[in-house]
C-alpha cells in the first residue's frame, strides 16, 4: 500500500517538473524562434546596408581582445582566489561579482567616474596622452569589466576543488610550481575555464548599456553589433531584427567552439 | 492618455498640473510611441516631434489633422568655462557629440551642418565631422557626454539645454534649424483628451511650453527633413 502510494507522489512529481521544464523551454524558445520567423531576407540586405559586417568585426576583434584579456589576467586572478582563504580573498570576491548585478549603465557611469576625462585617474590618463571614452579601448574595458564575474568565479571554484595533496606530491616529486600548474592544476580545471570563457565572451558580445555610456556610438570605432541594432532599431525594425539574428548565430557558433569535445581534449591533456 | 515625445517630459507635467482635468502623460521615442499607437495602444492625443511621425502612410489614417503646436529650436551646448562663443567657432572643439541620423535630433543635427557648410564652405563642415566622436541614439545620451565632461560640445534642442548646466550657443539665423512638433488627436479618442488637446494649443497652454524652451515656430519651415 505505501509502496504504491510512494509511487504515485514519484509519478505526480515526475509530471510537474516535465511541465515545469517544457513551460521554461517555451519562455526561451518562443521569442527566439518568433525573431527569427518575422526576418525577410531583403532585412539582411538592408542590415548590409546599415554597416553590419563593420559593426560585427568589431564585436568579433573587440570580444577576441576581452576575452584573451580575460584569460591572461583573470586566471591567475581565480588561482590566487581559490588558493586563499583569508577574509581578505572572501571581500575580493565579492567584488568580482558586482559586475555581474550592477545595471549596464551604472556600470558605464562607473567606467567614467574612473577612466572619464573627469574620472579619478583622467589626469594622470591624460598625461600619459590617453583618452579612452569614445575609443575602441573603452569597448574592450567594458567588456572586461561585465564579463570577468563569468569566467572568474567558476575558474575559481574549479581551482578550489582540485585535491591540494595531488599538487603536494607532484612538487615533492621535484616539480616546479609553475610545471604542476601548467601539468596538473590547468587541465583539471579547463572545463570549466572553457565554459566560463564561453558564458564570458557571449556575455562581452552583448554588452550594451556601458559601452554605450563609457564609449559611446561611433561605426567602425565604437559601434558595436548590440549597439547597431539599438541604433538600428530607431528606424525599420527589419534590419535590427536581421542584424540580432546574426548577432545570436555568432554567439551559437562560439559556444559549439568552446565547448567542443575535441577542444577541451585537447587543452584538458596534460602536455 | 496622451503620448507624447521624450523632450515634452517636464513642460507637460507641468501642464497637466495646470490643466483642470485628469490627465495621463506617456512619454518616449516620437518612433516607439508611433509603433504603440499603429498597434492599438489607448491613446488620445499625440505629440511626437516630428511632422514624419504624424504624416507617415501608417499613422495618419488614426489621426485626426495632425496640426503644428510648437516649436524646439536646435542649440549648440558647450561646458561653461569653453572658449567657444559661437556656433562657427565649433570647428575647434575637439570632441563633437550629435545624436545619431536614425533620430530627430541627430537628423537635424545634420541639416544644421550642411547649412553651416553652405555658409562657412565644405572645409568647416568636415573639420566639424572629423572631431565627432560619437553619436548618441537619445538627446539625453548626448547631453549627457557634455554635463559629464567628456564631450567639448554637443547640438540638443533648446528645451533640453534649459535642464542641464550648461552653456547654451543659439544658432545663426541662416543657419537655425527648429524641431516642428505636431499635435493631433487620436480618432475614438476620449472628449477629455481632445479638450486637453485644444487647451495646449491656447495662449495658457502655450504659456507652458514657451516657459521650458519652446518657441513659436518661426516663419517657413526650418528644417523638418
Amino acid at each position: 500500500m505505501t509502496r504504491t502510494v510512494e509511487a504515485g507522489w514519484t509519478r505526480v512529481l515526475r509530471s510537474l517538473a516535465r511541465v515545469g521544464a517544457a513551460l521554461l523551454l517555451v519562455l526561451i524558445a518562443l521569442p527566439i524562434v518568433s525573431l527569427a520567423l518575422t526576418l525577410r531576407v531583403s532585412d539582411l540586405g538592408d542590415a548590409v546596408e546599415r554597416g553590419l559586417w563593420q559593426a560585427l568585426t568589431l564585436s568579433l576583434t573587440s570580444t577576441t581582445v576581452a576575452a584573451a584579456v580575460l584569460v591572461l589576467l583573470g586566471t591567475p586572478l581565480a588561482w590566487s582566489l581559490a588558493r586563499t582563504s583569508s577574509r581578505w580573498a572572501r571581500a575580493i570576491e565579492m567584488l568580482v561579482r558586482l559586475p555581474a548585478v550592477t545595471p549596464p549603465a551604472v556600470a558605464g557611469v562607473a567606467l567614467l567616474a574612473a577612466f572619464g576625462r573627469q574620472g579619478l585617474f583622467g589626469d594622470s590618463l591624460a598625461e600619459l596622452g590617453v583618452a579612452l571614452p569614445f575609443s575602441t579601448a573603452a569597448v574592450i574595458i567594458a567588456q572586461v569589466f561585465v564579463a570577468a564575474p563569468f569566467y572568474v568565479l567558476p575558474l575559481q571554484d574549479a581551482f578550489r576543488e582540485i585535491d591540494e595533496d595531488m599538487l603536494w606530491t607532484a612538487r615533492s616529486l621535484g616539480a616546479s610550481p609553475t610545471r604542476v600548474f601548467f601539468r596538473i592544476s590547468l587541465p583539471l580545471a579547463m572545463p570549466s575555464l572553457l565554459s566560463g570563457l564561453a558564458i564570458g565572451w557571449a556575455r562581452a558580445l552583448g554588452e550594451f548599456g556601458a559601452t554605450l555610456v563609457f564609449a559611446g556610438n561611433l561605426p567602425g570605432t565604437t559601434q558595436t553589433l548590440p549597439i547597431a541594432i539599438y541604433t538600428a532599431m530607431e528606424g525599420d525594425l527589419g534590419p535590427a531584427r536581421a542584424m540580432a539574428i546574426v548577432l545570436l548565430v555568432v554567439a551559437m557558433l562560439l559556444f559549439l567552439v568552446l565547448r567542443s569535445k575535441p577542444l577541451a581534449s585537447m587543452l584538458g591533456r596534460s602536455r | 492618455m496622451v503620448f507624447a515625445a521624450a523632450s515634452l517630459r517636464v513642460a507637460l507635467a507641468q501642464a497637466a498640473e495646470r490643466w483642470s482635468g485628469d490627465l495621463e502623460v506617456s512619454t518616449a521615442g516620437s518612433h516607439v510611441l508611433r509603433r504603440q499607437i499603429e498597434a492599438g495602444a489607448p491613446a488620445d492625443v499625440f505629440i511626437p516631434a516630428s511632422f514624419a511621425h504624424a504624416e507617415a502612410a501608417s499613422i495618419l489614417p488614426l489621426l485626426d489633422r495632425p496640426t503644428e503646436l510648437v516649436c524646439n529650436d536646435l542649440v549648440l551646448v558647450v561646458p561653461s568655462e569653453s572658449p567657444i562663443h559661437s556656433f562657427e567657432e565649433l570647428s575647434g572643439a575637439q570632441r563633437i557629440v550629435l545624436g545619431t541620423p536614425d533620430v530627430p535630433v541627430g537628423e537635424y543635427a545634420d541639416v544644421a551642418l550642411q547649412r553651416g557648410a553652405d555658409a562657412w564652405g565644405a572645409r568647416w563642415r568636415e573639420r566639424v565631422m572629423h572631431h565627432v566622436v560619437s553619436r548618441e541614439i537619445d538627446v539625453r545620451q548626448v547631453l549627457a557626454k557634455v554635463t559629464l565632461g567628456e564631450a567639448d560640445a554637443a547640438l540638443v534642442y533648446a528645451s533640453d539645454a534649459r535642464v542641464a548646466d550648461v552653456r547654451r550657443i543659439d544658432l545663426p539665423t541662416d543657419v537655425r534649424v527648429q524641431a516642428r512638433y505636431p499635435i493631433a488627436s487620436v480618432r475614438g479618442a476620449n472628449p477629455d483628451g481632445v479638450r486637453f488637446a485644444r487647451w495646449l494649443r491656447s495662449d495658457q497652454g502655450l504659456e507652458v511650453l514657451f516657459d521650458h524652451g519652446f518657441e513659436p515656430c518661426a516663419v517657413g519651415d526650418l528644417g523638418a527633413p
